[in-house]
């Protein structure tokens, strides 16, 4: 088999960010003790670039890469994987906005840290292409070992340390499982495309064993409970943009990967064999349920937004089940929940970037660091208001339509407890993200109070403004991005 | 199942291998139980020679056990002479380990009687370059291509971490 270079040309986006974190890489062997700000800004043109090239695509046929047919080609680049692809360079756009002033005063001002989240960005990318199970592992494993190293970047905060150690190690595990049932699945299908797994019968239990420690694995990765318990730590050690891109990155790869799978192989099983559903229902109640109930016990904002990570999972997997009933629509739902979720949350990291102080700790994290800060940054304030009523899901928000259209799917689907379960779920949430309103706006400023001195960088100040701006027209015009999401699952044959 | 040879072998491999990926976790002294992880991976590439996989046997031992233990040994002399880093468990963490037992229990159970209902005792007749170097190498180089050449980013990815986060740079002022 041959492959000549125009047949390259829908990997582009791709390779394009390849290329870039190659280019930074090399290039800091030269780059002295001077200021990286170039580094993010080459990966901001990139992932942007990227981006555009992934969103002009839209619309043009599949192409299959390094294969003929369905059967055997280990990238699929169709619509899905397009709109995929530009809502994880979305991501790591955004997160690169945040990171340069971050990095300065955390001491990882480094070349290297933009090419790692270019480096995920890319696994990512791999993963919403993916045809079959192993291309999925390696591009699952891309993503997180670059987003294990980023994590641990903080070189002189211990917790930083022990967050890398627990991500790395809780990873690993989930990859055995993965691994483990990506092995049994080929030993009862001798195949490992997601297209010929569709084919087979449900009934084997070596197929039920190995796409059920599959589901484990990807329960790991989007911390559904009760594999969860790594997040709150990992949240909390990681720089604050790297806990942003980790919170929507991994997750909307995860979960875009688990809808190819559920409209493949899961979802023909899930028809035929009735474990399915209640095993996913059981996971989305329990997800939604105690990590929105952690949440609100929680005394560190970082944490409380890791809780509150655990519970979105929670809702998407409501989607999954949709999904898996056969439900068309819950498939640009929960894509539409993942645009909007990564622009909130973000946000939300940016605006806890902005305030973070130099010298760092976990006090300066909780609610309390936090009093008054609404009148002495007006602006700031807004922001963090409108991103906290954007994950509790209140118009005119991009978080409420996310929230709408995944329920009314679950509703079509005949899951109606299950939407009812979403909403209490919502209604508890709301408590807890008014409460850093209420931290903002409504409490007394200790007298010689610390306060927190805002890091200024237009970097910092464009990526917020940005998630904002993307936040509100989700919320006002739904309309184009719902119309993208309806295209991406049509190319997946629905 | 008759007594075959093979058979015997295959039982007496995978024995050994398992009491050896056990000694791993329950030895307490790491140096022990990266040369007891060396004789799991002796274990492992036995079978690979009764599945017909010599290439992927020779592997395993240069690989794993060569290369990738000798590293591990040296991370563990580097690093040694620190009792206190290995801890006792929590109450918590032991009141835990019935349960995981039993998890472990259960997976291997529905495991074995997946394998028994599959029916998978019926080997079929292999091409007779199985598991020789050229037709891994046409594997590798025609269907799984693009696998190949991911890996080579995954392992960039890999370099790049480890050297980020063990290289300690003076704080910038």
């Amino acid at each position: 088999m041959s492959i000549s270079l125009p047949a390259l040309e829908p990997l582009l986006p791709g390779l394009l960010l390849v290329g870039v974190a190659i280019l930074l890489l090399m290039y800091e062997v030269f780059a002295g003790q001077a200021d990286r700000t170039y580094a993010a800004h080459l990966a901001v043109v990139g992932l942007g670039l990227s981006m555009f090239l992934s969103l002009k695509a839209v619309g043009t046929p599949r192409a299959l890469l390094f294969g003929t047919d369905l059967a055997n080609a280990p990238l699929i680049v169709d619509d899905f994987a397009r709109v995929a692809s530009a809502l994880v360079a979305a991501a790591g756009l955004v997160a690169a906005l945040l990171s340069p002033s971050y990095a300065k005063n955390a001491g990882h001002d480094h070349g290297e840290y933009y090419g790692l989240i270019l480096f995920a960005v890319v696994g990512m990318m791999i993963m919403s292409m993916a045809g079959d199970l192993m291309t999925f592992f390696l591009g699952l494993e891309t993503m997180s070992i670059a987003v294990y190293a980023l994590t641990g970047l903080r070189a002189h905060d211990p917790r930083s340390t022990e967050a890398a150690l627990k991500y790395f190690l809780m990873g690993a595990f989930a990859t055995g499982f993965l691994l483990f049932g990506i092995a049994l699945v080929y030993g009862a299908t001798a195949s490992v495309s997601l297209a010929t797994l569709a084919t087979f019968k449900a009934g084997s239990p070596l197929l039920t064993l190995g796409i059920a420690l599959i589901l484990i694995g990807f329960a790991f990765k989007v911390a559904a409970v009760p594999f969860h318990m790594w997040a709150p730590d990992v949240y909390e050690g990681a720089p604050t943009p790297v806990t942003g891109f980790m919170a929507v990155g991994v997750k909307a790869a995860a979960f875009i990967a688990l809808l190819r799978l559920v409209h493949s192989g899961l979802g023909v099983s899930a028809q035929t064999d009735s474990t399915w559903i209640p095993i996913l229902s059981a996971l989305a109640v329990l997800t939604i349920l105690v990590g929105n109930v952690l949440a609100l016990v929680q005394q560190n904002v970082k944490r409380m937004l890791a809780y509150s990570s655990v519970s979105h999972a929670g809702y998407l997997l409501i989607g999954v089940v949709a999904a898996a009933r056969g439900e068309a629509s819950a498939g640009s739902a929960i894509i539409f929940y993942l645009t909007s979720y990564t622009f909130m949350t973000l946000g939300a990291f940016g605006v806890l970037t902005f305030l973070e102080r130099k010298e760092g700790g976990p006090e300066s994290e909780r609610y309390g660091a936090f009093a008054g800060i609404g009148f002495r940054h007006p602006a700031l304030g807004m922001a963090m208001s409108l991103f906290m009523v954007a994950l509790a899901g209140m118009p005119p928000t991009g978080g409420f339509f996310g929230k709408l259209y995944l329920f009314t799917a679950a509703i079509r689907a005949e899951e109606t407890w299950l939407a009812l379960v979403g909403i209490a779920g919502s209604l508890i949430s709301v408590y807890y993200y008014l409460r850093v309103i209420v931290a903002f706006y409504m409490r007394e400023v200790p007298e010689p109070g610390p306060t927190p001195t805002a890091t200024r960088s237009a970097q910092l100040t464009l990526g917020v403004a940005l998630a904002a701006f993307f936040v509100l027209q989700l919320g006002l015009f739904p309309a184009p991005l719902l119309a993208l999401t309806k295209s991406a699952m049509l190319s997946l044959g629905l | 199942m008759g007594f075959t040879p093979e058979a015997l072998l295959f039982a007496v491999f995978s024995v050994s291998s398992v009491i050896a990926a056990l000694g791993v976790v329950v030895i307490r002294d790491p140096v022990k139980a990266a040369l007891s992880l060396i004789a799991c991976f002796f274990s492992i590439s036995c079978l690979f020679v009764l599945q017909s996989a010599e290439l992927l046997a020779v592997l395993e031992i240069l690989v794993y056990a060569g290369a990738i233990m000798v590293l591990f040994v040296f991370v563990i002399m580097l690093v040694e002479n620190r009792d206190e880093a290995i801890v006792n468990p929590a109450l918590g963490q032991r009141l835990g380990v019935p349960l995981k037992l039993a998890a472990v229990a259960l997976v291997a159970f529905a495991l074995l009687n997946g394998v028994r209902r599959a029916g998978l005792s019926t080997p079929e007749d292999l091409p007779t370059d199985f598991g020789s170097v050229s037709s891994v190498g046409h594997e590798f180089f025609d269907n799984f291509l693009f696998h190949f050449e991911v890996t080579s980013v995954l392992l960039l990815v890999g370099i790049v971490g480890a050297v980020v986060i063990s290289k300690r740079r003076k704080p910038q002022t």
